[in-house]
C-alpha cells in the first residue's frame, strides 16, 4: 500500500516539490532566527550564571603587619572549605587596580607621596557557597580575626544580576513561545496552502476509493522527511557559525559557548515529528 | 451483489427524492435504469457508491450494509468502476496515467497484472482515444470515453454507468455497449443509468425505469 500510495502521488502531484523547497527555506528561516536568539540568551545566561555564582571577599590588614603574619594568615584561610583560591595584592599592585577602576579620575592618585593602601586578601568562593548563610559563616570567621582592618565582598551585586537573570528568563520563555507559535503557524499554513492546492486532486482519490491513510500516508512521509531536512540544514548553519563567532571572539579574549549538540539533536527529532503530525492535519473537509 | 431495502433518500431540506426503493440485482446482471431529467438517476448510482447515504433503509453492497458500514466505502469503492455523470480527471495529467492511477488505486497493486499490457490494450480496442493526450486538451466525447475506459480497466465486479451514452457518437456507442455486454459475460454486474430517448435495446438487459422518486420494472 505503501509503496502504491507514493507512486500515486508522485504521479498526480508532479509540482509539490517545489512548494516543499520554498516551505523548507522558510522553516530555516524562522529556524535560524530560534537558533540565533537562543544561542544569544543561552551565553548571556551563563555570563550571569557565572557572574552571580563568583563572590569575591576583600580583606584589608591593619597597617605595620609582618610578611610572616600575612602568609599564615593566608594559609589558614585557604585551607578553609568555602574557599576556592586566595590571593594577596600588595599595597603598590592595589594602588594600580584602583587606578584602573578611576579611570581617567585615577590620575589624581598619582599626586600621592605615599600609599594609603593595606595589604589585601583576595578571597574567591566556590561557586557551591555562594548562598547567603555559607557568605553569612565565612563574614563571622573573617570577623574573628583582629588583624582585618575591615572587609568587603561583591555579595551586593549579587541580587541585581538574580534579578536580572529572572527578568531576561522571563523574556526568553516569552520569545521563545511566541516564535514556536509562528513556527507552528507558519507549518499550519503551509500545510493548508499544500491542501487546498490540491483538494481536488485529493477528492478524486477519495473518490476513486482511496482510503485516508492511502492519502495521509505519503503527507506523514514527506512532513517528516521536509521538516528533518530543514531543521537539521539550519541546525549546521547555526552551529558552524555559531563556531566561527566563538574563533573568532576568543582572540578578543571573549568566550562564548555553542549550544550543545544534544539540544540540536532534540530541536532536530521534535520538528521532525511535528511535520509528521502536520500531515494528519489534513481533515475530512478538504478530502 | 446489490439489494436495496426499502432505501430513501432526499437532499435536504428538500423532501422529494428516492422512496421505498427495493431492488436486487445479482452478480452479472445488466441492468438499465432509464428516467427523464431529475429523476434521481444519478442519486440511486451514488447511493450504490457510497457518495450518498441512505436516510430510511438498507442499502446492501457485497458484504457490506450501509449505512452502517460507511468506514468500509472505500472498500466498496475499490470493487466498483463508475462512470461518472460529472467527468472528474486528474487535468494535467494524459490518458494512460489517469486510467494507471484508477487501477493502481482500486487494485492497490496487489494483481498479478501486467497494468501496462493491459492499458494499451484497452485503449487499441477502443481506438477512439489517444495514448499520451494530456486530459485538459480532449473533448467533452473524448473524456466521457476516458471516464468509461477508466471504470472498466481496474477489473471491477460491478460497473455503475450514470448515462455514459452522452456526448458519444454512434460508433462510440456501439462500441461502448460491446464493451460492457464482454464485461457482463465475465460475471460483471453492470447498472446502468440512461435518458427515456436512449434506452438500449437488448435481450439481456433488465430495465426499470424511475418515476416520482419510485423504482418501476419495465415489462
Amino acid at each position: 500500500m505503501i509503496r502504491t500510495s507514493l507512486k500515486v502521488f508522485d504521479n498526480v502531484f508532479k509540482g509539490r516539490f517545489k512548494q516543499r523547497a520554498g516551505n523548507i527555506l522558510l522553516q530555516c528561516f524562522l529556524f535560524t532566527i530560534f537558533f540565533t536568539f537562543t544561542f544569544l540568551f543561552f551565553n548571556f545566561n551563563n555570563y550571569l550564571e557565572k557572574t552571580s555564582s563568583s563572590v569575591v571577599f576583600y580583606a584589608f590588614f591593619k597597617k605595620n603587619i609582618s610578611s610572616e603574619v600575612i602568609t599564615s594568615t593566608k594559609k589558614a584561610i585557604n585551607n578553609w572549605p568555602e574557599v576556592k583560591n586566595i590571593k594577596t595584592i600588595s599595597q603598590n599592585e592595589g594602588l594600580e587596580l584602583l587606578k584602573k577602576s578611576l579611570g581617567k579620575e585615577g590620575t589624581i592618585l598619582n599626586t600621592l607621596e605615599t600609599n594609603p593602601l593595606p595589604y589585601t586578601l583576595e578571597i574567591n568562593i566556590k561557586p557551591e557557597f555562594t548562598e547567603k548563610e555559607y557568605l553569612a559563616q565565612i563574614r563571622e570567621k573573617l570577623k574573628k580575626y583582629d588583624l582585618f582592618d575591615w572587609f568587603d565582598s561583591t555579595e551586593k551585586f549579587i541580587s541585581p544580576i538574580l534579578q536580572i537573570k529572572k527578568y531576561t528568563s522571563l523574556i526568553f520563555t516569552l520569545v521563545t513561545v511566541t516564535v514556536i507559535f509562528l513556527i507552528l503557524l507558519t507549518l499550519r499554513t503551509t500545510n493548508k496552502i499544500f491542501f487546498l492546492k490540491y483538494q481536488n486532486a485529493f477528492s478524486l482519490l477519495q473518490l476513486l476509493g482511496a482510503r485516508r491513510s492511502f492519502i495521509v500516508f505519503p503527507l506523514i512521509f514527506e512532513g517528516f522527511v521536509e521538516l528533518l531536512f530543514s531543521s537539521s540544514l539550519s541546525s549546521l548553519l547555526s552551529y558552524y557559525f555559531t563556531l566561527i563567532i566563538k574563533q573568532e571572539l576568543s582572540a578578543l579574549n571573549i568566550n562564548v559557548t555553542t549550544l550543545p549538540l544534544t539540544f540540536y539533536i532534540c530541536f532536530i527529532v521534535v520538528f521532525a515529528i511535528i511535520g509528521a503530525v502536520g500531515g494528519l492535519s489534513l481533515d475530512n473537509k478538504e478530502l | 451483489m446489490v439489494r436495496f431495502e426499502n432505501v430513501s433518500f432526499s437532499h435536504p431540506p428538500r423532501t422529494s427524492g428516492l422512496k421505498d426503493i427495493n431492488i436486487t440485482i445479482n452478480k452479472g446482471e445488466f441492468v438499465c435504469i432509464s428516467a427523464s431529467t431529475a429523476e434521481y438517476k444519478t442519486t440511486f448510482l451514488n447511493l450504490i457508491y457510497g457518495r450518498l447515504l441512505p436516510i430510511n433503509g438498507k442499502l446492501h453492497v457485497f458484504d457490506y450494509v450501509l449505512p452502517d458500514d460507511k468506514r468500509k466505502i472505500s472498500e466498496i469503492r475499490k470493487q466498483i468502476g463508475y462512470v461518472f455523470h460529472d467527468q472528474l480527471f486528474f487535468e494535467n495529467l494524459t490518458v494512460k496515467e489517469n486510467l494507471k492511477l484508477a487501477f493502481l488505486i482500486k487494485s492497490n497493486n496487489k494483481k498479478n497484472i501486467n497494468i501496462e499490457e493491459k492499458i494499451d490494450k484497452l485503449l487499441k480496442e477502443n481506438h477512439f482515444l489517444k495514448h499520451d493526450v494530456v486530459v485538459s486538451c480532449l473533448s467533452t466525447g473524448e473524456k466521457q470515453l476516458l471516464n468509461i475506459l477508466r471504470a472498466v480497466v481496474s477489473e471491477p465486479l460491478i460497473i455503475l454507468a450514470d448515462e455514459p451514452f452522452k456526448h458519444l457518437h454512434r460508433d462510440e456507442i456501439e462500441c461502448t455497449m460491446n464493451l460492457f455486454e464482454e464485461e457482463q459475460r465475465k460475471g460483471v454486474t453492470i447498472i446502468m443509468t440512461t435518458g427515456v430517448a436512449a434506452t438500449q435495446e437488448s435481450s439481456s438487459i433488465k430495465h426499470y425505469s424511475l418515476k416520482g422518486g419510485r423504482l418501476y420494472k419495465n415489462d
